[in-house]
């Protein structure tokens, strides 16, 4: 059994890259595992929202044909907002400031999504 | 006799509550904050009229006192053996000093043994004890613990006392942890599961089933992970997820739910996210994403359109609603045309339908509190 602790210590890490303000872990169906959000923030509802995006592009992915689904990125006119899959049971999401470096944050992202697949 | 805890689930699984001027162990798992919950309970002692004691190894009567402020919890008149400020080299007001260093643990135990038995006789009326923590005083053997409390146990009858143990599982021996529960009156298990990815603290007393809990700003509250909201387009699914929680989310559009709603409800003793449905059928691939792991649903339909009965059932059926507790809230019934609730029931064939208006916020709790009854009742982790 993963240690929670340890779920919180890879999103830590993870916030350590200067663009990312805040990140969280969820489950698939919506429930909040692990958040590393602002606390103004209702991580909670962002959390079922984040499982209602996923789920909601993965299904479209499978609809449209279009391969395998890698992520979703939000970009609004103050900040981006990233979530992508981390194992079966888990999904990824970071919270970016305006301009911040997308490539760079996703490749740690995806670092971040492997050790929480193996944790869990 | 029998003393309430102040946590309703937890008196009902120890038959009413915990036996007066006893002794109660509270074996607890390294990630449970046992001081927050042991502080619930002396509240309630409190208010209901025991004079309090808090016996404490690990923290500052300040912190302790700050702790209980902090969740609104009764404190009135507690007195305090204060068993760490002389190791912490700290000043102390408290009516009880140990002198000795608690890294000693012969001479601390010794002294802490008299002391309380000091404060138990110089303290009127019914008492409640907190002992804030045994497992400080393993050093001296669990044997000796052991035979030391049984005679406590004496005091603690003849100063009309309850006494509540806390004692962290650091990973004694079975020998050692057999040796302090059998001494004990009531043994109550606290402890941490992961189920799915989700920490969740749990009380359990002998072979009960787990009690989920969390410890809010409001004390001890007991947790449902997920109760689902579903029902057919314009049932009530929204209105009635804003009636049960302040702090709810709508992803809607041109006024019918498209995504989901969530709600967080906190309040008499009980957490729960609840997650609703859209109702219309083009969004019935989103059901399955939401439905996963659901504990109870809420199935709402208009008391004024029994034509959409047919599909509240097949969409009870989607999000697998028949295999968990589920409950009716036959809702809009404040409309002069709404169908009665007899009615209701016979069109959908089933029994445990509530009469609702989420507008008026008439009936929701009500329903609520059938629906978590009807999940204590059959579901267990």
């Amino acid at each position: 059994m993963a240690e929670k602790k340890e779920l919180e210590d890879v999103l830590k890490e993870l916030e350590k890259i200067g663009d990312i303000i805040g990140s969280a872990i969820v489950r698939r169906d919506g429930l909040l595992i692990a958040s590393g959000l602002p606390s103004e923030v209702n991580a909670r509802a962002v959390a079922a929202m984040a499982a209602a995006i996923v789920g909601t592009s993965e299904t479209s992915t499978k609809e449209l044909e279009i391969g395998e689904f890698q992520q979703v990125v939000v970009n609004a006119s103050e900040g981006q907002y990233v979530a992508i899959g981390a194992g079966e049971e888990a999904i990824l999401i970071a919270l970016l400031r305006k301009n911040a470096n997308i490539g760079l944050i996703l490749l740690e992202m995806e670092k971040a999504a492997k050790k929480i697949e193996k944790l869990v | 006799m029998k003393i309430s805890t102040g946590i309703q689930k937890l008196d009902e699984i120890l038959g009413g509550g915990i036996e007066s001027n006893s002794a109660v162990l509270f074996l607890t798992g390294t990630l449970i904050d046992k001081s927050s919950f042991s502080q619930h309970i002396l509240s309630t002692r409190i208010l209901e009229g025991d004079k309090g004691i808090y016996l404490t190894t690990s923290k500052p009567p300040s912190v302790i006192l700050k702790n209980m402020y902090e969740h609104g919890w009764e404190s009135e008149g507690m007195v305090f053996i204060d068993c760490i400020s002389s190791t912490l080299k700290q000043e102390s007001d408290a009516s009880y000093v140990l002198k000795s260093l608690v890294t000693r643990p012969e001479e601390a135990w010794e002294e802490t043994l008299k002391l309380l038995e000091k404060a138990l006789k110089e303290t009127p009326g019914l008492k409640t004890v907190v002992f804030d923590c045994l497992e400080v005083f393993m050093g001296v053997g669990a044997k000796r613990v052991a035979n030391d409390i049984k005679k406590l146990k004496n005091i603690l009858e003849d100063t009309k006392s309850t006494c509540l143990f806390l004692f962290t599982d650091w990973g004694y021996s079975k020998e050692e942890l057999e040796e302090v529960c059998n001494v004990m009156d009531t043994v109550i298990r606290l402890d941490t599961i992961e189920k799915k990815l989700l920490w969740m603290n749990y009380f359990q007393y002998d072979e009960s089933p787990k009690i989920l809990f969390q410890i809010t700003s409001v004390g001890v509250s007991i947790y449902v992970p997920k109760i689902l909201v579903t029902g057919p387009f314009g049932a009530g699914k929204s209105s009635t997820i804003h009636s049960l929680s302040e702090k709810s989310v709508s992803i809607d559009k041109l006024g019918t739910t498209i995504a989901l709603d969530h709600g967080y409800i906190e309040k008499k003793g009980l957490v729960c996210d609840i997650f609703g449905t859209p109702g219309q059928e083009r969004f019935d691939w989103i059901l399955k994403i939401l439905s996963r792991d659901v504990w109870g649903v809420i199935l709402v339909v208009d008391s004024t359109k029994p034509e959409t009965f047919e599909r509240a059932k097949e969409m009870l059926e989607k999000v697998r609603g028949y295999e968990i507790p589920f409950v009716v809230f036959a809702n809009k019934q404040d409309l002069p045309n709404a169908l009665s609730l007899e009615e209701i029931k016979r069109i959908l064939g089933f029994e445990d339908v509530i009469p609702t208006s989420a507008i008026k916020k008439e009936g929701i709790e009500e329903g609520l509190k059938i629906l978590f009854d009807k999940i204590f009742k059959l579901k267990t982790i």
